[in-house]
């Protein structure tokens, strides 16, 4: 370990860091506020030390971690996702028993394993990063103690998340058996090379895809994801949407990508996956009450998209999901954004809550209006750019029935996005002043992580260059 | 320079609207108007600016990465659609001015964002452009026919919006298929118009892509196995909205035939066209047929709708002069006449609180003027000498007459059908007993002078069409060739001796 490997690991040095140092902190002086502060600064310090790391890329740094572009990209957007959570936390949790300086320990945790996932070249390090993610979850989403709703969705994590690490886990060690390394880029190597085909590898490669799909929420594992965002505390919610899975999915873009050309098992088994999400999210969000559960269902859908964007195997397919990701990511957390805003004053859990709100609170109904119009992919928004990207990487590859199914599949999307939207806009009854979630006081932190990314959805969406240009960037090759 | 204004105008406009609602009641609707109006006089001054044929461009990088340009272009063609989306505007506007809308200032904004979105479909001159702006216009008008509609809205305004999605996304599929197929054989990826015309290589995908483009386009018209949603989204939508969708927006689907699907397909397009002429004349007498049947004003109106558009169809479908030409004409006068017949639709609303012919008749005593332009314009519907639509339909039976006999015969003879509607609207709300204890007043002095102005332009386009002719006839030129010279045959030799 040279200085130099010392700078690079700098992001894990700041993140870890600040959570030992909060650990004791907290315990003792139990100030809330102070825990916050430092967390928030962590954060903002692991996306500066992003970028000033960047020119030194690429780098090896032990055989555990290859820090480049793309994983410092997707640090910083997985630190951003970290940032909105603990500023939408300190509103969301304030004079409820739950509000204590540890949740922002344990968002650190989380987004510290978030960040190994990204940059790990290795079996070690790649299953250490996913359980610190996994463990700090379990916390994270069961953070209310008195609410049985919360320990539930933490159990209904827990299982699941046991389940496709222990997937992971046997595909990894066949996989191993059979190539003799667990360094991932040798791994990919191997497999590429001709012959290399034989039973085992496939079926670890299959129950590593399991265990990939179980955390990306795909469809058949897809299972648990509606129960989690109903029942988790909002900002934790957010968390699981956002920074998990954007996290595997940098992985899983990064080392399919060369299998993909060659493995048509690997492929068509990924596409079927990929156009049974689209399916099955947009089916089942259809006949959803709870807004927490359409988004559930919608990211099942989105996740669909993003996999057969970048199933044509190309370097487009891989820039036009990852501009996909972003775009949603950040639309994901203006959807969270307002709904956490709303459930500080009032309730926000199902259509009927949010019924008429333009005329109680006309900013945050136009906030979650922008929201859903972006993840149903309407002009001049950042997922219209993003649906547009990923129908054209998936005609490109000429996927046709993932392309029709994109097309059909948005358009009972459309359905339930709009039932949203004309819900708030409903004419105002007398008795819909007396309904939940009016006009929010004292959530100025919500606020302006609110009004942040609605500015950054409308600017990726009008101004998409820019950052398509950075994505071509850090993909390289 | 010229045509980012002509754009920005509107846009701008929208959000000026919405601000001015913090003076006044009434600030929304004059600022909108004004807007409007300058709009109109910024085309006009480019019509009367001289040097023809007009050919304006205006090109600026946007995203580089994928060849997409902000490349806005003019011709004879978008100008005469541009000065009706303008003069249709200011109707929908002036002909709601003594509603009072909750919210004016977002109802105005909406209005004429749609419009802005309406312009910018007929300037855009690159793919990605043209489809971002055909997306856009639709959600503003959603919000119109959502918030401002009658009962029904919120079904009407979903039905809309999926299928103008669904549709859209198709066309994008086929923008897309083109995209790259003509990327690969150029090396050069660019969703620029002039680049893209230029190839016009049959191939079995691009079939494909020209089919997803005509869903697109044929979804907005209105054409029958896509038109579920139109009766519902016509009637739905409030008077102003009725009139931009049926008035212009419906025009948009259109335009892109005429623009984008048979030039950037020319040799996929002529091998639809037979199919294109069928659906065409479906669409005439289905809309006809179901109009007949229909006791609510407004529904009869979009089913007519239905039945003009499928006219449109069979002009484009036929693909030479006389039937482009026939088509621009029929574009222009279905855009006065649907106008004028939804503003005399809401004039009966106002008076009798109801669309329902069955409960009108015998309203020629105490209106008369109204009943005079109800009778010019269901006469115009039909299709009769002297008026606007004849040149049209004529124009086009003429043209498609060289492609098809069958066809024409058929879709000519459908023509009695519009004759039984537009008569018996005429005749249950005008004529018979009068079934409406009181008397109605007849047309205030604002209404007169709006049904005014377009009773006077349906007559001049049919007394003397030669202005839109001419104005259109250079982009009928132009656009013809770009069909002919890549296809096995040119469409006119499709004529039967």
């Amino acid at each position: 370990m040279t200085a130099l490997d010392w700078q690079m690991l700098l992001p894990y040095v700041i993140l870890a860091g600040a959570a030992v140092i909060l650990t004791p902190l907290t315990a003792f002086l139990r100030n809330r506020s102070l825990t916050a502060s430092i967390a928030c600064v962590a954060f903002a310090g692991t996306i500066i030390a992003c970028i000033v790391i960047s020119p030194l890329t690429p780098r090896s740094v032990t055989p555990l971690f290859t820090i480049d572009r793309f994983a410092l990209y997707f640090i910083c957007l997985i630190a951003m996702c970290s940032l909105s959570a603990a500023l939408l936390s300190w509103d969301y949790f304030r004079g409820s028993e739950a509000a204590c300086g540890e949740f922002f320990i344990f968002i650190l945790l989380s987004t510290f394993g978030a960040a190994t996932i990204v940059s790990s070249v290795h079996f070690v390090s790649l299953f250490l990063g996913l359980e610190i993610l996994n463990v700090s979850f379990y916390v994270l989403i069961a953070w209310r103690r008195l609410d049985s709703g919360g320990i539930e969705a933490a159990m209904k994590y827990l299982i699941p998340g046991a389940v496709g690490g222990a997937f992971l886990l046997f595909g990894m060690a066949l996989v191993n058996a059979e190539l003799g390394t667990m360094r991932l880029s040798s791994i990919v190597s191997r497999l590429v090379a001709p012959g290399t085909a034989s039973l085992i590898v496939t079926s670890g490669i299959a129950l590593i895809m399991v265990g990939i799909g179980f955390k990306l929420a795909l469809v058949p594992f897809h299972l648990w994801t509606a129960d989690i965002y109903q029942g988790a505390p909002l900002p934790a919610a957010m968390l699981v949407a956002t920074a998990s899975k954007a996290a595997v999915f940098a992985l899983f873009m990064r080392y399919f990508y060369p299998i993909l050309a060659l493995h048509v098992f690997a492929s068509s088994a990924l596409t079927a996956m990929a156009v049974a999400s689209m399916l099955f999210g947009n089916l089942l969000a259809l006949r959803q009450k709870n807004l927490k559960r359409i988004l559930a269902y919608s990211s099942i859908a989105h996740m669909g998209y993003f996999v057969s964007a970048f199933l044509g195997g190309s370097r487009f397919g891989v820039i036009a999901a990852t501009y996909y990701l972003t775009a949603y990511v950040v639309t994901i957390i203006v959807a969270f954004g307002a709904l956490s805003m709303l459930s500080i004053n009032g309730k926000a859990e199902t259509i009927d809550d949010i019924r008429s709100l333009s005329v109680r609170s006309p900013w945050l109904a136009g906030a979650f209006t922008i929201a859903c119009a972006s993840l149903a992919g309407l002009p001049l928004l950042a997922g219209f750019f993003g649906k547009f990207y990923a129908l054209a990487a998936i005609t490109r590859s000429g996927a046709w029935t993932s392309a029709v199914t994109l097309v059909v599949t948005s358009g009972i999307g459309i359905y339930y996005y709009f039932r949203i939207i004309s819900a708030m806009f409903e004419r105002s009854e007398p008795s819909a002043k007396e309904a939940g979630g009016g006009a929010t006081r004292g959530a100025t932190l919500s606020a302006i992580v609110l009004s942040f990314a609605v500015i950054a959805v409308i600017v990726i969406g009008t101004l998409p260059a820019p950052l398509t240009g950075l994505i071509a960037l850090i993909v390289g090759r | 320079m010229m045509l980012l204004l002509l754009l920005i105008v509107p846009f701008a406009g929208g959000f000026l609207a919405l601000a001015a609602q913090r003076i006044g009641k009434n600030a929304p609707r004059i600022v909108s108007l004004a807007i409007l109006l300058v709009e109109l006089t910024l085309v006009c001054s480019l019509f009367f600016s001289g040097n023809h044929p007009i050919r304006l461009s205006f090109t600026q990088e946007w995203i580089p990465r994928l060849g997409i340009s902000f490349h806005l272009a003019l011709d004879g063609l978008s100008l005469a659609l541009i000065i009706l989306t303008a003069g249709i505007g200011i109707v929908a506007i002036a002909s709601s001015w003594n509603a009072s809308p909750r919210h004016p200032g977002f109802f105005h904004g909406n209005v004429l964002w749609t419009i802005g979105g309406i312009i910018g479909v007929f300037l855009a001159f690159d793919l990605f452009l043209f489809y971002l702006l055909w997306e856009l216009m639709l959600i503003p008008m959603y919000f119109i026919i959502l918030l401002w509609g009658d009962g029904s809205s919120r079904a009407a305004g979903i039905k809309f919006i999926i299928f103008t999605q669904v549709s859209g996304l198709f066309m994008l599929l086929g923008i897309l298929v083109l995209y790259f197929h003509a990327g690969m054989a150029s090396h050069v990826y660019s969703f620029d118009y002039d680049r893209l015309v230029m190839h016009a290589r049959p191939a079995g995908v691009l079939w494909w892509a020209m089919f997803g483009f005509f869903v697109g386009c044929a979804v907005k018209l209105g054409i029958v196995p896509f038109h579920a949603w139109l009766p519902d989204a016509y009637c739905a939508a409030p008077p102003a909205g009725g009139i931009l969708l049926g008035g212009i927006m419906s025009k948009t689907g259109a335009y892109a035939l005429l623009r984008f699907l048979v030039p950037l397909f020319p040799a996929e397009s002529f091998s639809f066209s037979r199919i294109a002429m069928v659906l065409g004349v479906v669409s005439i007498i289905y809309g006809a047929a179901i109009a007949i049947a229909q006791t609510d004003l407004k529904r009869l109106i979009a089913y007519s709708s239905i039945s003009h558009m499928g006219f449109v169809l069979l002009a484009i479908g036929a693909w030479n002069e006389p039937a482009l030409q026939g088509a621009i004409m029929q574009i222009v006068s279905h855009a006065v006449i649907i106008t004028a017949l939804f503003i005399l639709a809401d004039c009966l609303e106002k008076r009798l609180h109801t669309t329902d012919m069955e409960r009108m008749g015998g309203l020629w005593e105490g209106a008369p003027r109204m009943g005079f332009v109800m009778l010019l314009f269901a006469l115009a519907s039909m299709g009769l000498p002297g008026l606007g639509s004849f040149v049209g339909e004529f124009l086009t039976l003429l043209g498609s007459f060289r492609h098809s006999a069958v066809i024409t015969v058929i879709a000519a003879a459908s023509g009695i059908l519009s004759v039984i509607y537009a008569l018996s609207m005429m005749h249950k709300v005008f004529q018979g007993p009068p079934s409406h204890g009181r008397a109605i007043p007849d047309l205030s002095l604002r209404e007169a002078t709006i049904l005014g102005v377009l009773s006077v332009v349906i007559i001049g386009a049919g007394l003397y069409p030669q202005p839109i002719i001419a104005a259109s006839a250079t982009p009928c030129a132009t656009l013809q060739p770009a069909a002919g010279s890549a296809s096995t045959a040119p469409p006119i030799a499709g004529a039967r001796p």
